[in-house]
């Protein structure tokens, strides 16, 4: 298996504050990864590094094994890294559909194929992203990643904020497309247990460093060691 | 497989998304009603070709100024620099002896291209007052530049003995503009369709998205920089075809063509309108032009006091020009309409 993402050493933050701090981390091609860790560890820090928009101090970025430290983040996007951020970013007069067809690259997951993930946002092709609610504004964030046909999918807390009937159909829709294997998937949760049952791997980040690596079914079985590592105290 | 192949390969998918969407846009009926009165004006209106003529160009002009204020966000106040340059360049072909309209008209929005390239690169560093005073600079050395060198342009004589050639051979530029007004006309729609599906295109889409979350979009792939670049030089090219409508359908180049007060006014034309809207280009120039004439007839010396109480009127109270109120009064007749 070739390595398809890198962090060696990585030490990055905003203007001067560091905060990842020599954060290591290596993915396989089509590997799903749960980056667990209290508030504040670093971990969308650590996604935000991975797309180029934060200060890199030190450590290297490895890509496909190629370092992406000149790369800027457009760039690091056409190579196929989608990130999905937090807070969305929605373009408030841009409709649901044009959202999806501004940036859709060629590949298996078409803008069709999209709406057949999410059928909610089918039913608001035109709607414009100001009038979506927050799920869609969600669904419609990671159809729009989905759509780029990306080789790496960063999700920063997708679940924030939703409704629990919602948050079980993204979950599942998620642990399908991990399923499928295609992707490598770096999901940033809170809810550990959520994120563990569906990816393979996960690593708890801490003070911008990964302090602990296992498979994620070894680690949902044994509470105790889960407790003291992201439990909010 | 390198970087650049991959890049070059990632590339490809969207230049064939760009293409489809291309043909996606529906005209409305509203839109084929709003053709019919510049055709109508043409048969109904003979007495006021000339002045039609001049809308019809500035109106380009104007569609022109809305690719890069409206839909790229790049504020310009030194817009008239491709005009101008567009105009000198028909005009010079048509003064040395090469009157064929078209290919005028071609080599004017080359010229204008290239240069609105070259000083592009200067314009979208910085943000909005950066980029007034650059394209303000820009502007000036242009026009500077033209009066220096009267032995090519005339200088502030302007630019006369252009002799044009028949339109396809068949149409001759007569004084009563008829060939003037319909050429014009039929530019100006050309040009108006391309706008169109310009921006309804994947790449006309992004423009929107960098204007409306910059931050976001080069995270999506989008490179910021060459979006910019890409539509200020389409603006320049269609600036430059707008001048040298203007040079042929009157045969004659003056400075002003480059002046500061064309591309001020211009501004004024599309916030009069609405801009980032592309119709808001063309009614907002008409009807500047339009109350223009009207007003300096009435009185020659203070037709400007009334411009620009109309202006203050607009921004303050008027958001989105001409266009935008009349978005706001459709929203709330229908509200009125469905209790």
């Amino acid at each position: 298996m070739t390595e398809r993402l890198g962090l060696e050493r990585v030490s990055a933050g905003y203007g001067e504050s560091v905060i990842l701090d020599g954060a290591e981390l290596a993915l396989q091609a089509g590997e799903s990864l749960a980056l667990l860790g209290r508030n504040g560890a670093g971990k969308s820090t650590l996604l935000r590094t991975v797309m180029g928009l934060t200060r890199l101090h030190g450590g290297t970025v490895r890509y496909d094994g190629r370092d992406l430290a000149r790369d800027p983040p457009w760039k690091r996007s056409r190579a196929g890294i989608a990130w999905v951020p937090q807070e969305r970013g929605m373009f408030p007069s841009l409709t649901v559909d044009e959202h999806l067809t501004t940036v859709a690259r060629a590949g298996p997951c078409t803008v069709d194929r999209a709406y057949d993930l999410f059928p909610s946002l089918a039913m608001r092709r035109s709607s414009p992203g100001n009038r979506l609610s927050g799920g869609e504004q969600q669904m419609l964030a990671i159809a729009r990643a989905l759509v780029m046909n990306p080789a790496v999918l960063l999700l920063d807390e997708p679940m924030e904020g939703l409704a629990p009937v919602i948050v079980q159909e993204l979950k599942g829709l998620l642990a399908t497309l991990i399923g499928q294997g295609g992707m490598t998937v770096v999901l940033v949760e809170q809810h550990a247990r959520l994120a563990l049952s569906i990816t393979a791997r996960a690593a708890v980040l801490e003070r911008g460093r990964i302090v602990h690596q296992a498979p994620s079914a070894q680690l949902i079985a044994d509470p105790s060691t889960l407790q003291r590592l992201v439990a909010v105290a | 497989m390198t970087g650049g192949a991959q890049i070059a390969e990632m590339a490809r998918p969207r230049i064939e998304a760009m293409a489809e969407g291309l043909s996606t846009a529906r005209w409305t009926l509203t839109e084929v009603a709003f053709w019919l009165v510049p055709v109508a004006c043409f048969f109904l209106l003979s007495d006021y070709l000339v002045l039609g003529s001049q809308i019809l160009i500035t109106a380009l002009f104007a569609l022109s100024l809305d690719l890069v204020l409206g839909y790229a966000g790049v504020v310009s106040l030194g817009h008239a620099a491709f005009f101008g340059l567009g105009a000198y360049t028909a005009g010079l072909l048509g003064r040395h002896g090469w009157g064929e309209p078209l290919s005028g008209l071609l080599l004017a929005a080359a010229v204008a291209a290239l240069a609105g390239w070259l000083t592009s690169f200067l314009v979208v560093r910085g943000r909005d007052l950066t980029r007034l005073m650059v394209t303000l600079g820009i502007g000036l050395l242009f026009f500077e530049a033209a009066n220096k060198a009267a032995f090519v342009t005339g200088g502030v004589d302007g630019l006369s003995g252009v002799t044009m050639w028949k339109l396809f051979g068949v149409f001759r530029f007569d004084l009563g503009g008829k060939t003037a007004y319909a050429y014009s006309l039929v530019v100006l729609f050309v040009a108006f369709v391309f706008a169109r599906r310009l921006v309804a295109s994947p790449f006309g889409l992004s423009l929107r998205a960098v204007r409306e979350n910059a931050t976001r979009m080069p995270a999506l792939g989008a490179s910021v920089r060459s979006r910019l670049v890409i539509a200020y030089t389409i603006g320049a090219a269609l600036a430059g075809i707008a001048g040298a409508l203007l040079a042929q359908t009157t045969q004659f180049v003056g400075l002003d063509s480059l002046g500061f007060q064309r591309s001020a006014e211009l501004v004024v034309m599309l916030v009069l309108g609405g801009a980032g809207r592309l119709y808001g280009a063309v009614i907002g120039t008409a009807l500047f032009m339009i109350a223009q004439d009207w007003l300096s007839g009435l009185n020659p010396v203070y037709w400007q006091f009334w411009i620009g109480l109309l202006l203050v009127v607009i921004v303050l109270f008027a958001r989105g020009g001409i266009l935008g109120v009349a978005d706001q009064a459709m929203a709330a007749w229908r509200r009125k309409a469905e209790p």
